[in-house]
């Protein structure tokens, strides 16, 4: 083969779990990636394994997608959210009995829905032990990030935090995988020069960066984005490729923008009577989505036409052919200039795929298949694959970098969101003084630290600031950074002046009960 | 405008230079404030100010009017693209989150507006915050809706600590040209501390570790903040900022000093050195950390990084390390033809991030040939870097300087701009080429009276040779 590309599916959601209200609304943003991402993609994958293709991809699962997803109660919940979701696909089928087109829509969805709620019960709720399944089988290859997705680089004030953020992870890919990490997504693909002292520590041997993380990289990188470079201490740095990249994130000129795909936000939760879908919402007090959407993108200012489920799949079927042939002329026009087979790394958030572009896992599949069938040009490898083949690379250190918009921190440092730092700062330097001083902790007081490390963790999300900078649900955000803040400020006032409130702990354990064998001596 | 020539070396990448030219223009013109008082502008800005007292209704500035100036919090006026043949303004889109401000009411005893439109630059409206982002891409997993929910999360309401006191200062680079600084002092220590400076508020000094004067710039900021982020000319440095005060007798006062950060570079390294490793992935790093300490025959060898260490040890150790792949040489002609595939790359239209430029594409009418692209320099890619030994950078930026009433308020923006407790008050604007019309009103505290100075400026600036608009201190 004369080249390789990497599929990479970043697969996260922040660590929402609620147990003292009975629906709490945040946590359908698991409930909508189960049904609508994971299981789908797991459904893509079950086919490749049936069909003996020997085609890989890779997937973060993020440390806190994990814990979620092995947690008995929002499996539980998430079992009853189905059950709903299926009621009122059903309630649907009934009521657009005189208008055919909506009914087939509704008949659609009550189909999926079965179908997601068979592999759901088949699998016994366990997501992470299928996906480990598939790992071990060879056609998976799983990498983890930061513990709770924290943002490296503004943690560089504190390299224990970094280092915590590094080997929290690495422990809890172990209990959920059986096996050591070899890959690590940086949350947000955020580089900064010394993190790769902790990837070390951890045996994690790759990881990507932006393109230009690469490309400005020191020395500059001899074949730009189209191989890896190892830093001085040895690990692999892969950057992203441009071109595939826009053809599928970019909304307009992308994929998923096509007119003839499903529209996200027109919901039957909004649609329609508000007490007639009531019961069936994430909040019961206010709309919400339902998942139930019946419109396609349509295009321009006219009215949303309805969804056509057959020109949607025409549409997939020329956008998979088109990345084909994209890839194949791209490929093809590298191998005539490197010397070595190009490499193009193509990473996506894993919840685009079939979250927002309903029928991403449909294209993921076409596209893997024609690949794997229909061309010689390249070959779908993982970045661990292609180490193993070619081990000699050049020597660089990538720049500061991010993914995200303008290609650096301000997403998650700007005048919306920069008042959680000065916390977080004084938080991270406490949650070290308390692992120094408390060398020989009593039960009670282990447990204390422990807990006050979870709600560390927890608070250094880079979910919040996130959603604080884009508005999506700023109040929770907000909230949630104030609650764990002052949750360690409690543990920490408890541990230094009096005694733990150990009623109080376990409340709080309850709650936040993530990473149950954390190490605090990594904070030391 | 005339500019030196160029070689060109292709279609592709003389099409790449050109997209890629923008970025560094916007760099050029995003301004800080405070940290330019060094580099003084050598373009004079033609200024005419018109004093007048305003017995009538002052129409207080709001929309295009007012430009965006340092908000209270501290954040300092940024402006993201380059007006006149390279860029679209942003117009209504730029203006959009100003408009929604409500302006104060008109002042009962006063009477009518004025009624010409100042024509202030769409850019000098900017904020901090840029005004084309929206929930998309990666936001949309967290979407709960069209809108956002109503708060309904019961956690959380109680006041986090509004200080520490632990009185250190900390700095953190966020971007090739903007780094963030915070200190924690409690509210009684910053108040003590403004108490004795002659500013009555501290300053943030702003250290380059590369240069030799004692700091580049003094930053002063609000007796009350905080935080402070700083803008930066030059990207890929090692900067650190000191807080203190002057005293009595210009004396200063040093509070506390940050640990160096190190911002990012903005564009492809001047390195061209070539160093390849091989590494085996079936090897654990700390298996090859005990080979390496085993068999390194020096103190040297053990000091240098694992990829280089492996290199100087590889004829002890084939066993464990093997051989390294033939790298083939690399001709001109490979790196010219790479050079140009990667200027293709990024051609298309701006880099997508995590928050899918789309959205900002829709929400410009569809432009997307401005927008900033961080994967837009590789036009410059393999050899392309600038003339290192000779260069002439400037800008021109404005600051408007005056004095009113302490209690007074200065509208601008839609926003409140109070003075200083003296009364005094300066506001910073970038200054691109053009002609301007700049009213600045004060209100009595007790709203019954304004007075309004109106400046109108222009700047043309004319460039010979390869002089660049993008500031650099001096070395």
């Amino acid at each position: 083969m004369p080249g390789y590309l990497a599929i990479i599916l970043h697969a996260h959601l922040p660590f929402v779990r609620h147990p003292e209200h009975d629906k709490f609304l945040e946590e359908s943003w698991l409930f909508e990636a189960i049904t609508e991402t994971y299981l789908p993609v797991l459904q893509v994958i079950n086919g490749w394994q049936r069909d003996n293709m020997d085609a890989r991809i890779t997937m973060t699962l993020s440390p806190t997608l994990c814990a979620m997803l092995r947690d008995p109660l929002l499996q539980s919940r998430y079992a009853s959210h189905l059950d709903e979701l299926i009621t009122l696909a059903d309630k649907e089928i009934s009521r657009t009995h005189w208008d055919m087109e909506f009914q087939e829509l509704a008949k659609m969805y009550h189909t999926r829905l079965t179908e997601a709620r068979e592999l759901y019960q088949q699998l016994g709720g366990d997501l992470i032990g299928k996906f480990r399944r598939l790992q071990d089988f060879g056609l998976l290859e799983i990498i983890t990030t930061g513990a709770t997705h924290g943002l490296l680089p503004l943690m560089a004030n504190h390299p224990p935090s970094v280092r915590a953020q590094i080997l929290v992870a690495r422990d809890y890919y172990r209990d959920c995988f059986g096996c050591d990490p070899r890959g690590i997504w940086l949350p947000e693909c955020a580089y900064f020069d010394g993190v790769e002292a902790y990837l070390q520590e951890a045996n994690i041997r790759w990881f990507i960066v932006d393109s230009h993380g690469l490309l400005h990289a020191n020395p500059r990188p001899r074949y730009g984005v189209f191989a890896p470079v190892f830093t001085p201490n040895g690990i692999a740095v892969f950057g992203r490729d441009m071109e595939s990249s826009r053809q599928v994130w970019s909304r307009t000129e992308g994929y998923p923008g096509d007119a003839r795909y499903r529209d996200f936000y027109r919901d039957i939760g909004f649609d329609l009577d508000f007490d007639y879908v009531k019961p069936h919402l994430p909040s019961p007090d206010n709309r919400g989505f339902t998942g139930i959407k019946y419109h396609r993108i349509t295009g321009g200012n006219a009215p949303k036409q309805p969804y056509q489920p057959a020109a949607a799949h025409q549409a997939v079927d020329a956008h998979a052919r088109h990345f084909l042939k994209s890839r194949v002329e791209q490929i093809t026009e590298l191998g005539t200039v490197l010397d070595r087979p190009p490499l193009v790394i193509s990473p996506y958030d894993a919840e685009l795929f079939g979250h927002w572009w309903y029928e991403g896992p449909e294209f993921l599949d076409l596209f893997v298949r024609k690949a794997y069938f229909d061309q010689k040009t390249f070959e779908l490898i993982t970045p661990e694959q292609y180490l193993r083949r070619h081990p000699t690379n050049q020597i660089a250190t990538p720049a500061a970098s991010s993914w995200g918009e303008e290609g650096y921190y301000r997403v998650w440092l700007n005048e919306k969101n920069e008042w959680i730092y000065r916390h977080l700062q004084v938080a991270q330097e406490r949650m070290t003084e308390l692992v120094l001083k408390f060398t020989k902790p009593t039960a009670l007081q282990n447990r204390a630290l422990k807990q006050a490390a979870r709600e560390l963790l927890l608070a250094q999300s880079s979910d919040w600031p996130f959603i604080l900078r884009t508005n999506t649900s700023p109040d929770y955000a907000k909230k949630r950074v104030k609650a764990h803040l002052l949750r360690f400020n409690g543990i920490y006032t408890q541990l230094t002046t009096k005694k733990v409130d150990g009623k109080w702990l376990a409340e709080i354990e309850t709650r936040d009960n993530l990473f149950p064998e954390i190490n605090v001596s990594y904070w030391s | 405008m005339k500019r030196a020539k160029l070689g060109t070396k292709s279609k592709k990448a003389a099409l790449a230079r050109k997209i890629a030219s923008p970025r560094s223009r916007s760099r050029a013109k995003t301004k800080s404030a405070n940290v330019k008082e060094d580099t003084a502008p050598k373009t004079k800005p033609h200024l005419e100010a018109k004093h007048k007292k305003v017995p009538a209704q002052v129409k207080l500035p709001a929309k295009k009017s007012a430009p965006g100036v340092l908000a209270p919090s501290g954040a300092v006026t940024r402006k993201a693209k380059v007006a006149g043949k390279i860029r679209t303004p942003r117009k209504s889109k730029v203006t959009a989150p100003v408009a929604k401000r409500t302006p104060p009411k008109p002042l009962n005893k006063l009477k009518a507006a004025p009624k010409r439109k100042p024509a202030l630059p769409a850019f000098l409206l900017e904020g901090d915050e840029p005004s084309f982002l929206t929930e998309s891409g990666a936001a949309e997993k967290f979407s709960l809706g069209p809108t956002a929910p109503p708060d309904h999360f019961d956690e959380g309401n109680a006041p986090l600590p509004s200080s520490y006191g632990t009185g250190k200062l900390f700095l953190t680079a966020r971007d090739p040209h903007w780094l963030y600084a915070h200190w924690d002092f409690t509210h009684k220590e910053q108040f003590h501390h403004n108490a004795k400076s002659i500013d009555r508020h501290l300053i943030l000094r702003l250290h380059d570790k590369a240069k030799p004067q004692k700091y580049i710039a003094e930053v002063h900021v609000h007796p009350e903040s905080k935080h402070w982020f700083i803008h930066v000319e030059e990207a890929g440095r090692n900067y650190s900022t000191e807080l203190g005060y002057y005293r009595a007798g210009r004396k200063w006062k040093s509070l506390a000093t940050s640990a160096a950060q190190r911002t990012p570079p903005d564009n492809i390294s001047t390195d061209s050195t070539v160093e390849f490793a091989t590494i085996p992935t079936e090897l654990s790093f700390e298996t090859m950390l005990c080979l390496l300490e085993e068999n390194c025959g020096d103190d040297a060898t053990q000091k240098k990084p694992l990829a280089r260490a492996i290199e100087n040890i590889r004829h002890r150790t084939r066993q464990h390390f093997p051989e390294s792949m033939h790298i083939a040489d690399w001709t001109l002609g490979q790196e010219q033809l790479l050079a140009e595939i990667l200027a293709a790359d990024s051609a298309g239209s701006a880099m997508p991030s995590s928050q899918d430029s789309a959205s900002i594409e829709d929400q410009l009418g569809g432009d997307s040939s401005f927008i900033e692209s961080p994967s837009s320099c590789v036009s410059s890619f393999f050899g392309c870097v600038g003339e290192q030994n000779f260069r002439h950078n400037m800008n021109a930026e404005l600051i408007p300087l005056g004095a009113t009433k302490p209690e007074s308020n200065i509208p601008v923006a839609g926003k409140q701009s109070p003075p200083c407790e003296d009364g005094s008050f300066r506001l910073p604007f970038a200054l691109p080429d053009g002609k301007f019309e700049m009213p600045i009103i004060a209100v009595s505290a007790d709203r019954t009276d304004g007075r309004a100075v109106e400046l109108n400026l222009s700047r043309a600036t004319e460039i010979q040779g390869s002089a660049g608009s993008q500031l650099q201190y001096p070395e």
